[in-house]
């Protein structure tokens, strides 16, 4: 890597932004699965109660949907705990309700339903009579902002996939690229080392290194570039959708994901060191 | 040592050797002469493998080369030196580290490593130049060095194609006469080339003669009686070079003796 620095910055640096495209989908992917599952997305209907509606009458209606064929599970939520749940999910504002009842907020009912039902409940007479039951002021269907989430989620990742094919198919032929040139450039030195009894691996061990080197420092430098992009766009971003994030933050890729990433980049660019010398270097 | 049976070789459907059957024995030195295109080189690549016969038997120090495999090339050449007429070297490294190239594969520690080197060096009287470049480095100082990569390994056989080729008469005749203490140090020699002073050398210092025409072997002379006059000339050759050159190579016993 010595004797052709530009070369080597050039190859580290495509890597670096070919893996930075990859590494933005699925940053974005796995922000907005995680948002997906902070809003309780397996919480497909919320049944609003009326105010002042008596608990035996409350417990009645949970018991009922509870019954029901479709439905998972049911949790009663009361006007207290609503207001906690508010009060969290507004974060840093949550000062906003500060001298505001702890009641004023409705009870409800949340209920999960079983894969499949949601999708066709909005249109089967029982929703309808469930929204005219008496104590029971408003049915939300929430699971379409969950569905709508999970289906970008699932966009994200397959754009994702088709993108790092085509980045590891395109790294691998940089990182080809750039060993081919240095056994060219070492070609005499190649061949002299054949001629004194040098073995295929004492050969190309230098190149392999080489490889796995350049698919590790791009990767790394993918990484860095990455997390100064998301510190730039999380205060935008964040501003932008309010407290829909406020629940669930914006993150960053954990450590270990990290370090993973990197032993990753440098399988990959050993493969591609690997590929470009079994054909170029022969004892 | 090199044993040749009958071998053939063509390159794309002509052939370069037709048919060679040679014997080598351990501590011989055969001149191998004949024209430009005779088949010299052709015969010197299938020594250190980096051809296969096309028919025929080939060993050398017992090990058959046309059931070798690529893997074993390595070990096969490791015991074989060469010199080359265009030397091989590597211009912008120092004559050290060309030396230094043939060892660095055995895997040794590096001080073990500069060790053998220099005294490779010392043998060729070339220690004092230890860590000049070689590019800055005479013809003749430069086949010296390669001579030093040749024999660092103290390998039982070397094989020199046209080494004299890049060389003025006086260091021609200063590189042959390395040769010849080498050879009496007891590795097995062989030089191919057309150059008429080489003969001239060889056949006054007794060595074999092989006579390459066309790919065909014509005659293989028997060893002469070696003249006094010529042990005055080429003793001490490194000693002369070199005068506090006391790390000389061992030259090893060949292999097989």
């Amino acid at each position: 890597m010595r004797r052709n620095p530009m070369i080597q910055l050039i190859a580290v640096g495509t890597i670096a932004l070919s893996l930075l495209l990859v590494g933005t989908v699925e940053l974005a992917a796995s922000n907005v699965a995680r948002l997906a599952s902070g809003w309780g997305g397996d919480v497909q209907m919320t049944v609003y109660l009326e105010d002042g509606i008596a608990p035996a009458r409350a417990q009645q209606i949970a018991a009922a949907l509870g019954k029901l064929p479709g439905v998972e599970r049911v949790a009663s939520v009361d006007s207290r705990e609503a207001y906690q749940r508010l009060r969290r999910s507004l974060g840093a504002r949550a000062a906003l309700l500060d001298g505001v009842e702890d009641s004023f907020l409705p009870a409800s009912i949340e209920v999960a339903l079983k894969p499949g039902v949601a999708d066709v409940i909005r249109a089967h007479p029982a929703f309808e009579r469930l929204r005219h039951t008496a104590g029971v002021e408003d049915v939300d269907l929430m699971g379409d902002w969950s569905a709508r989430l999970r289906a970008m989620e699932t966009l994200l990742r397959q754009a994702g996939l088709a993108v790092g094919l085509l980045v590891l198919c395109a790294c691998l032929y940089i990182v080809g690229s750039t060993i081919r040139l240095g056994v060219f450039a070492r070609r005499d030195e190649i061949e002299i080392l054949k001629l004194v009894g040098a073995t295929n691996g004492f050969v190309k061990g230098p190149f392999l290194v080489e490889g796995a080197l350049q698919g590790a420092l791009g990767t790394a430098l993918a990484g860095g570039l990455l997390y100064g992009l998301f510190r730039l766009a999380q205060p935008r971003v964040e501003s932008a959708l309010g407290s829909l994030l406020a629940a669930s933050p914006l993150t960053f890729f954990q450590p270990r994901e990290l370090v993973l990433a990197v032993a990753a980049g440098a399988l990959l660019g050993l493969a591609g060191s690997a590929l470009a010398l079994g054909r170029y270097v022969k004892v | 040592m090199i044993v040749l049976d009958g071998v053939w070789k063509s390159f794309a459907g002509a052939p370069a050797l037709r048919g060679v059957s040679l014997s080598v024995a351990a501590g011989d030195a055969v001149l191998l002469t004949g024209p430009s295109g005779a088949g010299k080189t052709t015969l010197l690549r299938l020594i250190f493998a980096a051809e296969r016969a096309d028919r025929g038997e080939l060993s050398v120090a017992g090990r058959s080369l046309a059931r070798l495999r690529a893997s074993s090339i390595p070990y096969v050449r490791r015991n074989i030196g060469v010199v080359f007429q265009d030397f091989k070297l590597l211009p912008d490294r120092s004559a050290l580290e060309n030396v230094a190239v043939a060892v660095e594969i055995l895997d040794l520690p590096r001080r073990d490593v500069e060790l053998r080197s220099l005294q490779a060096l010392g043998a060729v009287g070339l220690a004092a130049r230890a860590q000049a470049r070689c590019g800055s480095l005479s013809g003749g100082e430069q086949q010296r060095v390669a001579v030093a990569r040749a024999i660092v390994g103290e390998p039982a056989i070397l094989l020199c194609d046209e080494p004299t080729g890049n060389l003025d008469p006086e260091r021609s005749h200063d590189l042959l006469a390395l040769l010849d203490d080498i050879h009496r140090r007891g590795t097995t020699i062989l030089i191919a080339t057309h150059d008429p002073q080489v003969v001239d050398f060889g056949v006054a210092a007794g060595w074999r003669r092989a006579r390459l025409v066309d790919g065909e072997l014509l005659d293989v002379d028997l060893p002469v009686a070696r003249p006094a006059r010529l042990d005055e000339e080429t003793a001490g050759f490194a000693d002369r070079a070199a005068p506090d050159a006391t790390n000389v190579v061992r030259i090893r016993p060949a292999v097989g003796e």
